[in-house]
């Protein structure tokens, strides 16, 4: 279980790094915490001929703050520091509440939040919550800079809207303000190789009407996927909103099977994951 | 500047508080580096990808796996192992406390979780039982079914905020 050959190099700046992806492109893979990487290295999945360590960059400059709405990590924030209530999702409540699924104490203390949204696992956490809040991606090349919104940056397994020449510069988190977060996860130990997860977002207005929904689920599918939430908009929450909600999961969503679980059983767990989700916003709510 | 895959460069970082340095190819990882370089075998090698938790040492006073990093990654860095522990004559005392509580059989993952338990106790030095048994789930041990190390860490964290 050793890596393959490779060369190394570690540039001191983002526009040193942008450079070397633009020369070896496919041949070359970034080398953030290297929790996903090295694995990959050590059991040749991956045979890159040259590994761009980025963690010799200093004093990373974020891409300008879209608004005063949202938190911006950069690529070399550690998972570690997501943990803290006082932390860097001090005010990004989903992901916060994920941090202590995503890993191990002894992995996130390397792993970077933005190498797990570059990578794409279809049953990682911290791309759920990106897609659920509507963040957004930001992306370097040595041609220039653009910003992708988490909808449209995962395409299928481990596979993302980034080139091989593109650096995940920074990501986006929305402050989303008055909403409130559940998630649920079931795994086949735990919480750690997960079989489905969801994830809700849930703000009402002062009548008590549903202003905001959001749904999403992974580890059902090639990615993290949202519900379309638009019927349920605008009700006050009840026992048949909540019933809604959780049929529309169960027949508008893609399940897939694996060695771990049949589509039935994701299908059925994403159903009752986000009933327990809703019944946990909307406590309260009448015909209880 | 691009280190040549077949390249071999001299790394050096600190270990233990003691200078030292070797030379390696970019694709050796901190484990192989400590024991066929530094012939520091008390960091021990079990699956070589990150799951085992048992090639973990601190690397700047956190606990990562050496599987998972490059020795090429560390020129200058601040390294602790198993070894930096104790002494040659006393153990220091959470090894201690391991030996009192059963918390090892076999020995072989007991380096790793030393040295993870070691930067969680710095961080947490009141852990409850769950945040020990969460953050052990970065470990396996296959002899002692946990609960002896668990409680070797409680103790630990207890005999050290005794006034």
């Amino acid at each position: 279980m050793k890596p393959a050959p490779f060369s190394y190099a570690a540039p001191r700046s983002v526009g040193e790094a942008l450079e070397l992806l633009a020369r070896y492109g496919a041949d070359a893979r970034i080398l953030a915490g290297g929790q996903t990487l090295g694995p990959m290295l050590n059991m040749r999945i991956a045979t890159p001929s040259v590994l761009v360590d980025i963690n010799r960059i200093a004093g990373w400059k974020l891409p300008r703050r879209a608004s005063a709405q949202s938190v911006l990590t950069h690529a070399l924030i550690r998972q570690r520091e997501g943990i803290a209530p006082d932390g860097i999702f001090a005010e990004v409540p989903l992901a916060r509440m994920m941090m202590p699924m995503v890993g191990h104490y002894q992995t996130r203390n390397r792993g970077t939040v933005c190498g797990s949204i570059a990578h794409g696992d279809p049953t990682a956490e911290l791309p759920l919550a990106l897609l659920v809040l509507d963040g957004t991606v930001h992306l370097a090349s040595a041609k220039g800079s653009r910003a992708v919104p988490a909808r449209n940056f995962y395409i299928g397994p481990l596979t993302t809207e980034r080139t091989p020449e593109e650096l995940v510069v920074a990501v986006e988190w929305p402050i989303l303000a008055d909403t409130r977060f559940a998630f649920r996860e079931v795994g086949v130990h735990g919480t750690h190789s997960t079989l489905c997860t969801a994830a809700v977002a849930l703000r009402t207005d002062e009548a008590g009407r549903v202003a905001d929904l959001r749904v999403g689920l992974t580890a059902i599918a090639d990615r993290p996927l949202l519900l379309d939430t638009a019927p349920f908009i605008g009700e006050v929450p009840n026992d048949d909103w909540c019933r809604a909600i959780c049929d529309a999961v169960r027949s508008s969503l893609s399940f897939v099977s694996d060695m771990h679980a049949s589509a039935e059983y994701r299908r059925h767990t994403a159903a009752v994951l986000t009933e327990r989700c809703l019944a946990e916003l909307t406590s309260d709510r009448a015909g209880e | 500047m691009t280190i040549d895959a077949d390249q071999e460069i001299e790394v050096s970082f600190t270990l233990n508080g003691k200078p030292v340095s070797a030379r390696c190819q970019p694709r050796m990882h901190l484990a192989d580096f400590l024991r066929h370089r530094l012939h520091r075998t008390g960091t021990h090698i079990g699956c070589e990808h990150g799951v085992c938790g048992a090639c973990t040492v601190l690397v700047d006073g956190q606990a990562v796996r050496s599987c998972l990093i490059y020795a090429v990654q560390l020129q200058g860095a601040e390294i602790t192992t198993v070894e930096g522990l104790g002494t040659d004559q006393e153990l220091n005392d959470l090894q201690k406390a391991f030996r009192e509580h059963f918390a090892l059989q076999c020995g072989f993952c007991t380096p790793g979780i030393l040295m993870s338990a070691t930067d969680f106790l710095g961080s947490n030095p009141d852990p409850s039982e769950d945040e020990v048994r969460e953050f052990l789930s970065g470990h396996i041990c296959r002899c002692t079914g946990y609960e002896g190390i668990v409680r070797a860490i409680l103790a630990t964290a207890r005999a050290r905020s005794a006034p």
